[in-house]
């Protein structure tokens, strides 16, 4: 996890850390019972609060894609294939509902979003 | 405290100890200058001796001066070139900081005296004293420890200012006694008035008034009666 | 002992124009503060008058609990500070340096100073006043965090260092404030690298603070507002129009406005102006319209 995170996101960087570990395990980059970075390790290489951390871990925790066990780190979970399924399709959304905002922002219609989609993914299936 | 004090006489030393090595020079050698020069010209009469000697014994008080106020300005150079600010953000009351640089500079201050003592032993113990006089090395030796100690004092509490004050008043001195060396002969030419011994009946008086500035006026012969 | 720092009605004046007026601070435990302002607001002065080195003429200073100046040593002995200027003995060799700060602070961690000797790759036999800018940077957090402290003050830490000695010393900074919970007060005018961490901010402008709230108050509140046909002006607006422009990319003008909320949509709605866009600013870009508005922001 050393992509950088961006302050001057609206997103808040507690969020942007929690996602990027639910991406992570989504695509099983970590495994049930893997250890993420301790709180320490995080805040200091992403040069971050560490209430930050904590508060992203939190997160992760409630949602149940993390536990954190007092005084040995934070570990992933077991996902069940299902949920994990629904968390990618949960990021696609997120990833074309920004997607089309940013659209709508440069007043960019419909039909043409609609058509640069398939032919990008149709260089991309080729590829 | 001592952990404190052991790092105030690390650092002091630190900051002295080059300045050190022209004073201990000058301190060694100086006595055996001056005894050289008044006993080497053959069997001299006591008097013609005692008469040389107290000419050239004059610089033993301004060694000790100067030797006071060097190790004073060592003391605080190093605080002067970073506006104090390291030391003034240390956990330590100030007035026991400074009172911690005011006993290591004193500590310091033993080197040179110590030199001057061996300097004092070395020249008395070879020379050839006519009859009737005798060496005072130890005498000697204390008074210039003394009178450089004084020095040192109140340089110090100068010195414990501001870089500005501190360079205005060693200037200041340095420009006064040079001035006063050069000049003062120079004036009594041209205006022919006799203005040394008003100068030394000065000092000599502010030597003997009652109080440490006595410790200058006394004797500061090697070899005397 | 709530705060870590506790400043009230503090009043400085240096020369005819300079002054500090009113000063109040309050630093939770625990937080990392960040004091901003632009050059000349009078940051570096208030953090001297924090540490005792100036004399204030009103208002009570509190660090740790602890008076300044009356009981300032105990909040010294506490307290790690980076200077703006560098404030090591310059004929000091790194490992006198480090023994020399040993020395006075009771609570060193030897193992840990020699750690971060290495990490930093600073030469022990190389006098402080030959290190490079950079270098002399980083050995002063090292002395500041190897002492371990319960608070940090730390004046423009990083100003002038190249990235990657900025990068090792916030990394360095975070990892004791996560490890011992430290309280970090820093002032800087690199208002980026601050936004990562802070999670307060208290803006200076002119001697007088204008703002101090959590960070994300203080940018949640105020937003961009892309219009096009905008009214007039922003009379009977249920925000604060902090400042607008013409925007140069597009035809239309940006307001900078606090206060927002999406419902306010129908002001711009009755007045026929068109909502292009709603953005959030960094904090650069608020820190910039507060100091531009020269009003003060209350959470």
């Amino acid at each position: 996890m050393h992509d950088e995170i961006d302050p001057r996101s609206p997103v808040p960087l507690y969020e942007q850390i929690a996602a990027r570990i639910r991406v992570a395990v989504a695509a099983q980059e970590y495994r049930a019972g893997d250890p993420l970075p301790s709180v320490r390790q995080l805040s200091s290489t992403l040069r971050v609060n560490p209430s930050t951390v904590v508060q992203a871990y939190r997160d992760l925790e409630r949602e149940g894609f993390v536990e954190m066990r007092h005084g040995a780190g934070t570990f992933v979970r077991e996902v069940a294939p299902a949920a994990r399924e629904q968390e990618r399709k949960r990021q696609a959304r997120d990833l074309v509902r920004s997607l089309l905002a940013e659209a709508a922002r440069l007043g960019i219609g419909a039909a043409d979003v609609a058509q640069a989609l398939t032919d990008e993914m149709g260089v991309a299936t080729h590829e | 405290m001592t952990r404190e004090m052991t790092q105030v006489l690390r650092l002091q030393w630190l900051a002295s100890r080059w300045l050190l090595v022209p004073l201990v020079l000058l301190c060694v050698a100086l006595p055996q200058g001056v005894v050289r020069l008044t006993t080497s010209f053959g069997a001299q009469s006591a008097g013609e001796l005692l008469s040389a000697m107290q000419q050239l014994s004059a610089v033993f008080p301004y060694l000790a001066a100067i030797t006071g106020a060097a190790v004073a300005l060592a003391a605080w150079n190093w605080d002067h070139r970073i506006n104090h600010v390291y030391a003034l953000t240390l956990p330590i009351p100030r007035a026991r900081y400074a009172f911690l640089k005011l006993w290591a500079g004193a500590v310091i201050l033993l080197i040179p005296a110590l030199a001057i003592w061996i300097g004092a032993w070395i020249a008395t113990s070879t020379a050839v004293v006519p009859d009737g006089l005798r060496t005072y090395p130890f005498a000697f030796g204390a008074r210039f420890l003394l009178a450089a100690a004084l020095v040192y004092g109140t340089m110090f509490a100068l010195a414990a200012g501001t870089i500005r004050t501190t360079l205005i008043i060693s200037i200041g001195l340095v420009t006064i006694i040079i001035g006063a060396a050069l000049g003062l002969p120079f004036l009594e030419r041209q205006f022919e008035i006799d203005l040394m011994t008003p100068l030394y009946t000065a000092l000599e008086a502010i030597g003997r008034l009652p109080g440490p500035s006595q410790v200058f006026g006394g004797s500061w012969l090697l070899i005397d009666v | 002992m709530s705060n870590a720092i506790e400043v009230r009605g503090l009043q400085y004046r240096a020369g005819r124009s300079f002054s500090l007026r009113d000063v109040s601070l309050t630093v939770p435990r625990g937080s990392i503060y960040g004091f901003l302002g632009p050059n000349g607001a009078g940051k570096t002065t208030t953090v001297r008058l924090l540490l005792g080195m100036a004399r204030r003429e009103a208002g009570t200073v509190s660090v740790l609990g602890h008076e300044v100046p009356g009981e300032l040593p105990q909040a010294l002995a506490a307290t790690g500070y980076v200077p703006e200027r560098p404030h090591i003995y310059p004929s000091l060799r790194v490992d006198e340096a480090m023994r020399c700060h040993a020395a006075f602070h009771r609570r060193w961690d030897a193992d840990w100073a020699g750690r971060l000797q290495r990490m930093f790759e600073l030469p022990g036999d190389r006098r402080v006043g030959r290190l490079s800018k950079g270098e002399t940077g980083k050995l002063m957090m090292l002395l500041a965090l190897a002492q371990r402290p319960g608070l940090l003050i730390l004046d423009e830490p990083t100003d002038g260092l190249d990235p990657m000695v900025r990068r090792d010393v916030l990394t360095a900074l975070l990892d004791y404030v996560s490890e011992a919970g430290a309280t970090v007060f820093i002032s800087s005018h690199l208002v980026h690298e601050l936004e990562r961490m802070c999670d307060w901010v208290g803006v200076l402008d002119h001697g007088r603070m204008i703002a101090e709230m959590p960070i994300e108050v203080l940018k949640g509140g105020i937003k961009r507002i892309r219009l096009a046909a905008p009214p007039t002006n922003g009379h009977h607006a249920p925000f604060e129009v902090l400042s607008r422009a013409h925007d140069p990319l597009a035809s239309c003008e940006s307001w900078v406005v606090r206060g927002w909320s999406d419902p306010m949509m129908s002001y711009f709605d009755t007045a026929g102006a068109t909502v292009r866009d709603v953005v959030d600013l960094d904090l650069e870009e608020v820190f910039v319209e507060l100091l531009r508005s020269g009003r003060e922001v209350k959470a």
